[in-house]
This record gives structure tokens, C-alpha cells and sequence, in this order.
């Protein structure tokens, strides 16, 4: 047999089903038969080979284990929602139970209390209260000059409240007994009248903005813009219908046609109350303030009715006892 | 071509065994993901030759493991003959025979790996079933992921084989 020959024959067998399988066998056989150092540096390098897709699978897992905690939190979430709408339930049929409850008066009552205590704290310590009250005309007025003379001869001979029925200004059909007090502002529809400078028992006595004796602080605002002020000054009646401020500086931008409101009250009443508007602007030379001339709105004449300012301590907070304090 | 698809279906199996091992990890039992490439290419190539793609994938698994080299390459070429004859003789075609094919495959394999490795004196019958048994599990486990894959290759492939049977001049098959 020829080397040709032999060649032949074997690459015959070698491509035969058997021969495939005893190569495969061979080779396994040399794999199993390589060094330690050998099979692992073939194993370095095919980790190697793998490193880019496993540092893509630890991103990715990374990523989704964000993913996966958001998961989470909105199944505790949607838990939450669950027993929260179970105590919107629960607090539905307890609003019910209450409802029927308050249908019973006396208990009404008790549930007003509490909630007048609970809420007490979050009032004012001073409020401003509003008292309606009448001007007397001519005929009230005679009427109780009638009524003085009779009642001061029967009794004490002098009827309290008897003063208020003579001088100048209004008279109100209230006095002491509405808890009416001197100084306070007597207004129409957030115009000011005048104040209380006498108070009786049962009527009161009105000086009017214009009377000479009237004075009050007054703030000098924009006409167009009511926010921008530009000045603050001491109002005082001239008696003749009219009104003029003093002590306004004269580098303040007083013009006609400004609005004089009052500064009482403003920290504490939701509307400023209007005197008049600026109707003339002088200055006397070398004089450091303005002489500033004001009509008033409501002009001389005192409405029929008008209202009263008062400001008292709330007794809501009075009524409501501090909570005691540890040692 | 087919090798460039067989290499990166390797290269894809070796990451999805890495990524996913503690995800599917069912009892100890594992898909074998090597076995299933091995196996879905001798399944689906038109004309595959089982000892080579065997012996590529089973060299693979073999640098993946501890154990000595060698082992998986010898085992799995054998496996993927044994497949690939009977495929030619039975004319398995449907996904369900493919998968069933797969199962029993992937089971022999896995018994000869764990019959080779874990032969010695500690060797016991009970140990042996326990092996058995966790064989068949790694089969049915990875054959589970066979149908859906075999499903995909199919919808896959199945425009271009409509393609080239147009081209031919015959009429595709319904």
C-alpha cells in the first residue's frame, strides 16, 4: 500500500459518521488533556470576551431595580388608598350617625360649644362690632325734652342721658345701653359722620366732621391708585362745611382730588372708611406743611341712619381658658 | 452566516445564563441555555452539520463551568447527532415534536454531565434518583423556553421561505 493510498482510506474514514464522532471524541480528549494554565487562561479570556454584555446586564438590572421599587411603592400606595377609602367609609357613616344627632336640640347645643372652644383660638383678640342706630330728628328730640321735665320732677329731678339733648351735631337713640363709648366712629355705608363725644343712657351725642372740635388722623391716598399714600395728617372741622388737614409735610405729593381716609381702624376692619377728597392744595411761603382743604363726603348733614364703630375684646377668647402649663 | 448566528447565539446564551440564572432559578433547577442554542440550531437550519455546532456550543459551556474541559463539547456534539438523525428519520417539524424532542435531549444531556461528574464511591441510589429527577426538570424547564423561541424563529423565517418558494415558480403552501 502506497502512502496515496493509505491517505485515502483514511480521509474516507475520517469523513464517515463514525470518524466524525471519534474526532469529536479526540478533540474533547485533548481539551480534558490541557494544563491548568492552559484552561484557564481560555477561560479568562472568554469571560473577557463576555465582560461588555454583563456590565450591560448589571446596568440594566440597576435600572430595573428602580423600576422595580417604584412597583413597590405604588402597590403600598394603592394598600394606602385602599384603607383610606375604607376610613372615608367608616368617617361617612360617623358624619351620618351625626347628622341625626345634631336633629336633637339639646345636643346641638353641646356641639356648638365645642366647636365654639375649638375654634376660639383662631379668633381675634379685638373685633370691631357694628351697631345700627337712629339720629333723632326734631320731633325726638322735643319729645325727650318733654319727658326730662316730667321725669325730673318725679324722681331724681334729673334724668340721665339729659345732655346729649343740647349743642351742636346728631343724636343717636343709643347710648350706654348699646355699650356705646366717646371716640367712636359713626358712619353711612363706610363714610364717616362724625364720632361720639357724649354718650347717655339710652342716646348718644355726635360731633360731625366738620364741627370745629372735630379732629381725627387721616391718611391722604391716591385717587387713581389707592394703595400709593401720600401722606398721613391730623384732620380738624373748620365748622363752615368743610374740613382742612395740618401737619403734612410739604414733600409729600398732595394733590386735588386725593382720598382722605381714616387711620383708625385700618389694621382691623376689611374696608377703609372715607372722609372726603382733597378739593385745594396751598402752602403759606416758608411754611414746612401743606394746608390742605377737604370736602367731606358725606357733606354737613348726618343720615337718618347711620352705624356705629365699636371695638371690644372678644369674648370668645376671654370665655376660652388657656391650656395650663407644666411645672 | 449561519456560524456568525450560531457564535452570537452562543455569546447571547452565556450572557442570558449569567443575567437570569437567580431570576428562573426554580428549586436548583435552571434552564440550560447552551443545550437550547445547540438544539434550536440543529432544529431550525435547513441543512446543519450537529457535530460542529455541538462541539462550538458545548466548548462554550465547558469555559462557562468549573469542571475540566472537554466534557459539555463531547456530550452535547453527540446530543445534537442524536437529534439531528432523528429529525431527518422522523421528519420532526411541528413546534410541538420539536419540543418535545428538546425535553428529552436536554434531559439525557444533563444526566450525562451529572453521571460523569458526580461518579465515584459517594455515589448512591438515592443520590442518583434525586439526579434523575432533577435532570428531567432542567429538561421540561428548558424546554418550556423552546416553544416560545421555536415560535419566533418560525414567524421569523417564515416570510423569506414564502419568498423563495414564489421565486422558484411554486406556490406556497397554505
Amino acid at each position: 500500500m502506497t502512502s496515496n493510498q493509505w491517505f485515502n482510506r483514511c480521509s474516507r474514514r475520517c469523513a464517515s459518521p463514525s470518524g466524525r464522532v471519534l474526532g469529536v471524541l479526540a478533540v474533547a480528549l485533548t481539551l480534558a488533556c490541557l494544563s491548568r494554565d492552559v484552561t484557564s487562561q481560555l477561560r479568562s479570556t472568554w469571560q473577557n470576551a463576555l465582560r461588555p454584555s454583563l456590565q450591560l446586564i448589571a446596568t440594566l438590572k440597576r435600572r430595573t431595580s428602580g423600576l422595580r421599587d417604584r412597583w413597590q411603592n405604588a402597590e403600598v400606595l394603592s394598600e394606602q388608598l385602599a384603607t383610606a377609602r375604607e376610613q372615608v367609609l367608616v368617617l361617612e357613616s360617623k358624619n351620618r350617625r351625626l347628622a341625626n344627632l345634631l336633629r336633637d336640640p339639646r345636643r346641638r347645643i353641646t356641639v356648638a360649644e365645642n366647636r365654639a372652644s375649638f375654634t376660639a383660638t383662631q379668633q381675634p383678640l379685638i373685633v370691631s362690632r357694628f351697631v345700627e342706630a337712629r339720629v333723632l330728628g326734631q320731633q325726638g328730640r322735643a319729645l325727650l325734652n318733654h319727658l326730662r321735665i316730667v321725669d325730673a320732677g318725679r324722681a331724681a329731678r334729673i334724668l340721665p342721658g339729659s345732655f346729649v339733648l343740647d349743642g351742636p351735631g346728631a343724636v343717636l337713640d343709643l347710648g350706654a345701653d348699646a355699650r356705646l363709648k366717646n371716640g367712636q366712629i359713626v358712619m353711612n355705608e363706610d363714610r364717616v359722620c362724625g364720632k361720639i363725644v357724649e354718650v347717655g343712657p339710652r342716646v348718644s351725642r355726635v360731633l360731625t366732621v366738620d364741627a370745629t372740635n372735630y379732629r381725627d388722623i387721616v391718611r391722604i391716598v391716591d385717587r387713581d391708585d389707592p394703595r400709593r399714600e401720600h401722606g398721613r395728617g391730623m384732620l380738624e372741622g373748620t365748622g363752615q362745611g368743610s374740613c382742612r388737614i395740618r401737619l403734612v409735610d410739604i414733600s409729600r405729593p398732595v394733590t386735588v382730588g386725593d382720598l382722605v381716609y381714616s387711620a383708625a381702624g385700618e389694621d382691623r376692619l376689611p374696608t377703609k372708611l372715607l372722609y372726603g377728597q382733597v378739593d385745594r392744595v396751598e402752602r403759606e411761603p416758608g411754611a414746612p406743611h401743606w394746608d390742605i382743604s377737604v370736602r367731606p363726603s358725606l357733606g354737613a348733614r348726618v343720615p337718618s341712619r347711620v352705624t356705629v364703630l365699636t371695638s371690644e375684646i372678644n369674648l370668645v377668647r376671654l370665655a376660652n381658658r388657656p391650656l395650663k402649663q407644666g411645672p | 452566516m449561519q456560524w456568525l448566528i450560531l457564535i452570537l447565539a452562543v455569546y447571547v446564551a452565556e450572557t442570558l445564563q449569567a443575567a437570569l440564572d437567580t431570576v428562573l432559578c426554580v428549586g436548583n433547577i435552571v434552564p440550560d441555555w447552551f443545550v437550547l442554542t445547540a438544539l434550536l440550531f440543529v432544529l431550525t437550519v435547513r441543512r446543519p452539520q450537529p457535530l460542529l455546532a455541538g462541539m462550538i456550543v458545548g466548548l462554550a459551556a465547558d469555559l462557562s463551568a468549573v469542571g475540566p474541559l472537554g466534557l459539555s463539547t463531547a456530550l452535547l456534539a453527540l446530543t445534537t447527532l442524536g437529534v439531528a438523525r432523528l429529525r431527518r428519520k422522523l421528519h420532526i417539524e411541528h413546534p410541538a415534536s420539536r419540543v418535545l424532542l428538546i425535553a428529552l435531549a436536554t434531559t439525557l444531556y444533563t444526566q450525562g454531565i451529572i453521571g460523569i461528574t458526580a461518579i465515584g464511591p459517594s455515589l448512591l441510589m438515592r443520590n442518583t434518583i434525586t439526579l434523575f429527577i432533577g435532570a428531567i426538570g432542567v429538561g421540561s424547564y428548558t424546554a418550556a423556553f423552546a416553544l416560545p423561541a421555536l415560535l419566533i424563529i418560525t414567524w421569523v423565517r417564515e416570510p423569506r421561505r414564502v419568498n423563495s418558494l414564489g421565486a422558484a415558480g411554486h406556490a406556497p403552501r397554505a
